[in-house]
């Protein structure tokens, strides 16, 4: 009898060595719901002069408003925010209305096991979708499965940048639901904002965002990453249309359609625009043209080099009140005060915070490249409320701002360099 | 019933030994390829230390079982008859000192001691090649530069520093030319960071086979540790300080041209057992799992020179 | 010298159901209650280690119960609750089971039993030490429910991880991980409660044990278990200090703004730290300094305990009884000069790393000694097969893995290639679950019937070291085999690199095996639960022991003995002698011949 008791342990053993429940996709039953947090109108206003602590998260919830460590605390006692139409508060919504929006999203994006893009009636532009975005089910399946390993604890279910771990990082993971991204080679002074090109999503998963927690994803392989991207884009777009219906569509704790309108044909609708733009910022017409770089850096003396980033020092720091009738502010030292080492940080249209980078560093968070500071300086980083300083900067006799630009990206690179910072003669003590 | 119980920790203990014998032979169930200058040593070390002390296991635990075998008490409690023992009869050379406890009490402290001391005695060595910071002038050699990089860990990635390619270059040449500027510049590469460097590359660390290497390991928030298990690297990277890590890498595992890793130069195809992980050592934080890097062994110092080239290239793109 | 005053002479006053069972200054009782507190935290701290496997063998699998618990993170585990089930894990079974079960409970309540003493010296000191583990034992369970969660750097808990602060003035809250805020403070502020606990503890222990033996119990007449439990003290007097200073500069670290353990220039993305000049380094030195020393805290009363249980059952004095106590003082004695054998890879001066290995390599060899002496009891032996003596002699057998592996890490370039690896974790659990809880289960069998006066059951005793000892190694040796590919320590998730993804098997292996083991130790529990009021009744001196705790009843009286015992022999006359139809003698008995164990005493 005693050795029976041993006998039982073989079946154990055995079993054991079967991998059991291999399964990294999302559990079927799981769906994206319908958003709980406020959703940002406007911007509350322009600078706040602390991050938010480890723990907090600006607009989690509605609730968060009246912790006194919020930052947006003081501003909700004296003019309620939600009365004021700065954040609209979706828990408002009666829930009819709510499954009624879940209803059509889910129809039109799926669940997060089994994610889609649909809703589009235009058979070119689903063609478009298909191809140039590579929305087909199958990538976003494996996106999705991908998605869950390894983004979703920052980036949350539906692309919310509210994961579990959002609140302990600062700056907080991206919010895709606008469809709003900061790093983007798109040129954005032509026709308003444009969603980024794929190029940008992928650049950021191989060399990551430095000087945030987000790190480089370069060791899964590319068709991962290709994988990753077209969810990021699939969660976006769900977002976006999410987003637009609260936005447009929601009066206090209603749904307000106009008479005839479906809700399926309010989203279909939101869903064509939001689709044809992504697809307009493909095309290769619409990426930054970056002007050939003028100088040669190679010379002895770095002559050319040296002027150059003097001419940048100037556009960088000179006071120039015609910029500031047209965008607001005076010059780049205006937001990186002291080149960045004053800067406060300023609300974005998020509804979190985004300080001006403190460029004397050298960490670069949309990449180290020139040409990634150059798209920065050209098209700027709308979300973040910096500005597009291509249509700004002064031009040469040919109309073009070719050296402009440049002169500003080299003294950038060379304020974050101190050994070269002596070499060019900058002093910013 | 004590017959029962000696032969359960006789089985478990066997299945315990088994595991260690069958575990080489099992793919991934095993040391990694050792592939730098200094792991056939640790390796010799290891399975040294193996050896003993799995002579030291068989023969307590065989001693254990065999005693809870033979002197089992009886179902009435009295003593066990005892057959004459085999054992007894080979061990006559000694019974000696078996028989005189003082004895005995002395040679199983003494004997021990002595093998304890030689393993101690016999690690420092090699210890000291590989960590006292006096030693790496003689790791390196007095007439070669070694392929130098900073690496900063942050929570949770590895970012590099290279020279650039001409500087790297003239580290590399510095045997043939003994250009005492040169010596001087890498001397500085560490302090100061130069415009031109191939800064911040993300999670992968080139290197050259059969050419040393000598990363400045730093850290911006917490301790990680910086570990190649292929290597038999590791080292704690401590906030507030630079601490130098020194090898020389014996096997490449990059294709020439592609840059791809996980490339077996022997077979020339792509396998896991090439991928060479850099993965963080010490609990960083909810990420530690993931802060891993890789490793690319170059075969050729054209090949090398030639990935740094295109590094740079596109560190400066200016389109 | 031993002086010990009668108590016949003045009755006490009839104590309430408070002063005699909760707020006791009787040694058995307080012994009892630090018992009691040590088996729940023993399942607390196997249902997080159970929580910490499933999580390693199935990484990305939504687990059916754990799936609520976590639904914003796609029903698995996140990593931070990963970090802290280890962290607790660890934290729970050192400080607050292992720890109170050796010196707490059965230091308690064995020292002035086996001594002859009717008391401890100190009885309010004793029961103070027992209750100041209960704020230790409240913030420790607060600790899961801070803001964050609960601590997560490791049972380690290195600076900068766990200790790095917003500048004074912003909170408590850490920019280096969730779990370091609040949680972390909780987590400091127990471990506070509990070593002036155990210090308290320890100055009761060596007065005692030397101003309060019956008459005839010379200091080489006292049982191992008494001269582990007074070495024991001893380390704990002389370590504890070390950690609690410790302990309280990282608090102020946390909390005040000073940096003992913070340097300069930390970069948290948007979050910037205080100024700081402090060395990391500098805690893993005085953190290690006692918790070296504590790990033979953990395991010297376990031996001393074995050494008794198996010279008892195996009818056999212990052999080479002096050679036995100077090991435990070598043990001891190194165990101050090892401590940076933690630390071999942490970027402290490797020439100090050379001292330490060679002081850590030759304290294998006291504990060598003190297996061959073991074995040595066993030879020629009438061996009874208890529950307790199975465990007694599962301890020798699993000991010498864990004391083996050891030589492994102490051999410093060896442990490049295994520190922080599973290497460590299988030697650890040799040590700590195979050695040291299988002889704090041996301990319990045996000395059931001296605390309640009743036996546990014998069959399930068996039926529950049978599953456990196969299990345990089931579990705990294939560790040594992913040491040695290369598996790290507190990872969740061994996807994430090439060399590591090849053991996922050999994880679920373990991970299954772990579930067999945990779930057996509930056969334990409600056997030691049922006992206590339906096991059956026993006398005086169920095992046929030497030592004096057996000469009176069982449970022991309040005052322990009818009258002041005088001792007459040492604890281990056993064996058979001709014309004697006793095999062994109590240490109480004048009239009883000498045993064999008398030509080696």
């Amino acid at each position: 009898m005693k050795r029976t008791y041993l006998l039982a342990l073989i079946p154990f053993t055995a079993l054991s060595f079967c991998v059991v429940g291999c399964d990294e996709a999302y559990s079927e039953a799981l769906r994206y719901g319908v958003r709980t947090d406020p959703v940002p109108l406007t911007k509350l206003g322009d600078e706040y002069p602390f991050p938010d602590q480890p723990g907090q998260m600006p607009i989690l919830s509605i609730d968060n408003f009246q912790d006194e460590r919020n930052p947006y605390f003081a501003a909700h006692q004296k003019n309620d925010l939600i009365k004021g139409k700065v954040f609209l508060d979706p828990t408002k919504l009666a829930d009819a209305g709510r499954q009624q929006i879940r209803q059509v999203l889910d129809k039109f994006f799926g669940t997060p096991a089994k994610p889609t893009v649909g809703g589009i009636d235009d058979d070119d532009l689903k063609k478009q979708a298909l191809e140039v975005l590579k929305l087909d089910d199958k990538i976003l399946a494996l996106g999705s499965q991908e998605y869950r390993k390894h983004c979703l604890h920052c980036h949350g279910v539906t692309g919310d940048g509210r994961g579990p771990t959002a609140r302990w990082v600062n700056p907080h993971p991206r919010d895709y639901r606008q469809g709003r991204f900061k790093f983007e080679s798109v040129d954005q002074t032509q026709t308003g904002q444009m969603p980024p090109h794929r190029d940008d999503l992928m650049r950021t998963l191989e060399v990551g965002v430095e000087g945030t927690a987000m790190p480089s994803f370069v060791v899964l392989p590319s068709d991962v990453r290709e994988a990753l991207v077209s969810y990021v884009i699939h969660l976006s777009l769900r977002g976006m249309a999410e987003f637009n219906v609260f936005k447009n569509k929601i009066d206090e704790n209603t749904l307000k359609l106009d008479s005839g309108e479906t809700l399926e044909q309010v989203v279909k609708d939101y869903q064509f625009n939001n689709v044809s733009a992504w697809v307009k910022s493909q095309d290769p017409a619409n990426r930054i043209k970056v002007a050939p770089y003028p100088y040669d850096d190679n010379e002895p003396d770095l002559k050319q080099l040296k002027a150059s980033v003097a001419r940048g020092k100037e556009l960088f720091s000179s006071p120039r009140p015609e910029w500031a009738a047209k965008i607001g502010k005076d010059v780049c030292i205006t937001c990186h005060k002291d080149y960045g080492r004053q800067s406060y940080f300023r609300y974005d249209e998020w509804g979190t915070f985004a300080k001006p980078n403190n460029l004397l560093m050298g960490v670069y968070r949309g990449g180290r490249r020139p040409v990634d500071i150059y798209y920065r300086v050209h098209s700027g980083i709308p979300p973040s409320t910096m500005n597009a300083f291509a249509n700004l900067v002064p031009t040469d006799p040919g109309g073009k701002n070719t050296n402009a630009l440049w002169d500003i990206v080299n003294f950038v690179r060379v304020l974050g360099n101190p050994n070269m910072r002596q070499k060019m003669g900058i002093y910013v003590d | 019933m004590g017959k029962f119980w000696s032969l359960l920790f006789g089985a478990t203990m066997a299945g315990c030994f088994g595991l260690f014998a069958v575990a080489p032979f099992v793919d991934g169930w095993w040391m990694p390829e050792g592939v730098s200058s200094h792991s056939d040593r640790i390796d010799f070390l290891f399975y040294a230390i193996l050896g003993i002390t799995g002579f030291f296991f068989v023969l307590t635990e065989a001693i254990l079982v065999g005693f809870l075998y033979r002197y089992g008490t009886t179902a009435d409690g009295t003593p066990p008859k005892l057959a004459p023992s085999k054992v007894a009869n080979l061990l006559k050379p000694i019974t000696k000192v078996l028989n005189d406890p003082h004895k005995i009490e002395l040679a199983w402290t003494i004997i021990p001691a002595a093998i304890l001391l030689l393993i101690a005695f016999s690690q420092v060595s090699i210890w000291a090649e590989v960590k006292y910071q006096s030693r790496y002038t003689d790791f390196v050699g007095k007439d070669t530069i070694p392929v130098v990089v900073e690496i900063s860990a942050r929570q949770f990635e590895w970012r590099v520093r290279y020279p650039s390619k001409s500087r790297m270059e003239s580290f590399l040449n510095y045997t043939e030319k003994k250009d005492p500027t040169v010596k001087k510049d890498f001397e500085s590469f560490a302090k100061l960071t130069k415009f031109d460097d191939v800064k911040n590359l993300p999670q992968a660390l080139h290197v050259l086979k059969g050419h040393s290497v000598l990363i400045h390991l730093g850290t911006q928030d917490v301790i990680h540790s910086l570990n190649l298990p292929h290597m038999r690297i590791k080292q704690d990277a401590l906030p507030g300080k630079i601490i130098p890590v020194w090898f020389i890498p014996t096997k490449s595992n990059t294709q020439k041209g592609t840059w791809i890793d996980g490339f077996n130069p022997d077979t020339k195809k792509f396998d896991d057992h090439h991928i060479w992980d850099i993965a963080c050592a010490e609990l960083c934080g909810w990420g530690h799992y993931r802060m891993v890097g890789r490793l690319f062994v170059h075969e050729t110092k054209e090949d090398f020179l030639a990935w740094l080239e295109h590094a740079e290239k596109d560190a400066n793109a200016k389109n | 010298m031993s002086v010990s005053h009668s108590h016949e002479a003045h009755a006490h006053p009839e104590l309430g159901f408070l002063r005699k069972y909760v707020f006791s200054t009787d040694h058995k009782i307080i012994g009892i209650q630090f018992l009691f507190s040590s088996v729940i935290f023993l399942l607390v701290g196997g249902a997080l280690a159970l929580l910490v496997r499933i999580q390693l063998a199935w990484p990305h699998a939504e687990i059916p119960i754990l799936r609520d618990w976590f639904p914003d993170n796609g029903g698995r585990m996140p990593e931070s609750f990963y970090n802290m089930a280890f962290s607790m894990h660890a934290s729970a079974m050192i400080f607050f089971v292992i720890i109170p079960f050796l010196t707490g409970a059965f230091g308690n309540f064995l020292i002035p039993l086996m001594i002859g003493a009717r008391d401890m010296a100190f009885p309010a000191l004793n029961m103070m030490s027992y209750w100041f583990m209960w704020p230790a034992f409240v913030l420790i369970m607060a600790s899961f429910f801070a803001e964050g969660g609960g601590p997560a750097s490791g049972w380690t808990a290195y600076p900068t991880l766990s200790s790095t602060a917003l500048p004074t003035g912003q909170g408590y809250q850490s920019p280096a991980a969730p779990n370091s805020g609040h949680g972390q403070i909780y987590w400091l502020c127990a471990l506070l409660c509990v070593g002036v606990s155990s210090m308290m503890g320890s100055v009761n222990y060596i007065t005692t044990i030397i101003n309060m033996r019956a008459p005839g119990m010379t200091l080489y007449r006292m049982p191992m278990s008494i001269w582990a439990m007074f070495i024991t003290a001893i380390l704990q007097a002389f370590a504890l200090p070390v950690l609690t200073v410790a302990l309280i500069m990282q608090l102020l670290d946390k909390t005040i703004g000073t940096n003992f353990f913070l340097p300069d220039g930390l970069i948290f993305g948007n979050w910037s730290t205080n100024v700081g000049s402090g060395q990391p380094l500098l805690w893993q030195h005085l953190f290690w300094f006692y918790s070296h020393p504590a790990v033979y805290i953990m395991i010297l009363p376990a031996m001393g305990m074995v050494s008794d249980i198996i010279s008892t059952f195996a009818r056999r004095p212990l052999f080479g009884y002096r050679a036995m106590i100077l090991s435990v003082a070598g043990i001891a004695g190194l165990g101050f000069i090892v401590w940076g054998h933690h630390m071999f890879q942490s970027g402290m001066d490797p020439r100090l790393g050379t001292a330490f290995m060679v002081a850590t390599v030759m304290i294998a060899l006291p504990s060598a000694v003190k297996v061959f002496n073991w074995l040595g009891t066993c030879y020629k032996g009438n061996i009874r097969f208890t529950s307790a003596m199975l465990f007694a002699l599962a301890f020798v057998s699993l000991f010498i893995i864990g004391g083996l592996s050891g030589i492994f890490m102490a051999a410093t370039p060896v442990d490049i290639a295994i520190h922080d690896t599973y290497f460590i974790v299988a030697h650890i659990h040799y040590v700590l679950f195979t050695s040291s809880l299988f002889g704090i289960f041996a301990a319990i069998y045996y000395w059931f019937p001296k605390m309640f006066g009743r036996m546990m059951s014998e069959f399930w005793g068996k039926v529950h070291f049978a599953i456990s000892f196969v299990a345990a190694n089931c579990v705990f040796f294939p560790m040594h085999i992913l040491g040695v590919a290369g598996q790290r320590r507190r990872i969740p998730d061994i996807t994430a690199t090439a060399f590591e993804r090849p053991l996922l098997g050999l994880n679920q292996f373990i991970t299954i095996s772990a579930l067999v083991l945990g779930t057996v130790q509930l056969i334990f529990v409600i056997n030691f639960f049922f006992s206590l009021f339906w096991g059956k009744v026993c006398g005086r001196n169920p095992w046929d022991s030497n030592t004096l705790e057996w000469t009176t009843t069982s449970p022991a009286p309040h005052g322990n003995f009818e009258t002041t015992p005088v001792v007459y022999r040492w604890p281990y006359d056993y064996g058979q002698v001709e014309g004697q139809a006793e095999d062994n003698a109590l240490q109480t008995d004048k009239t009883a011949p000498p045993g064999i164990g008398e030509q080696h005493h």
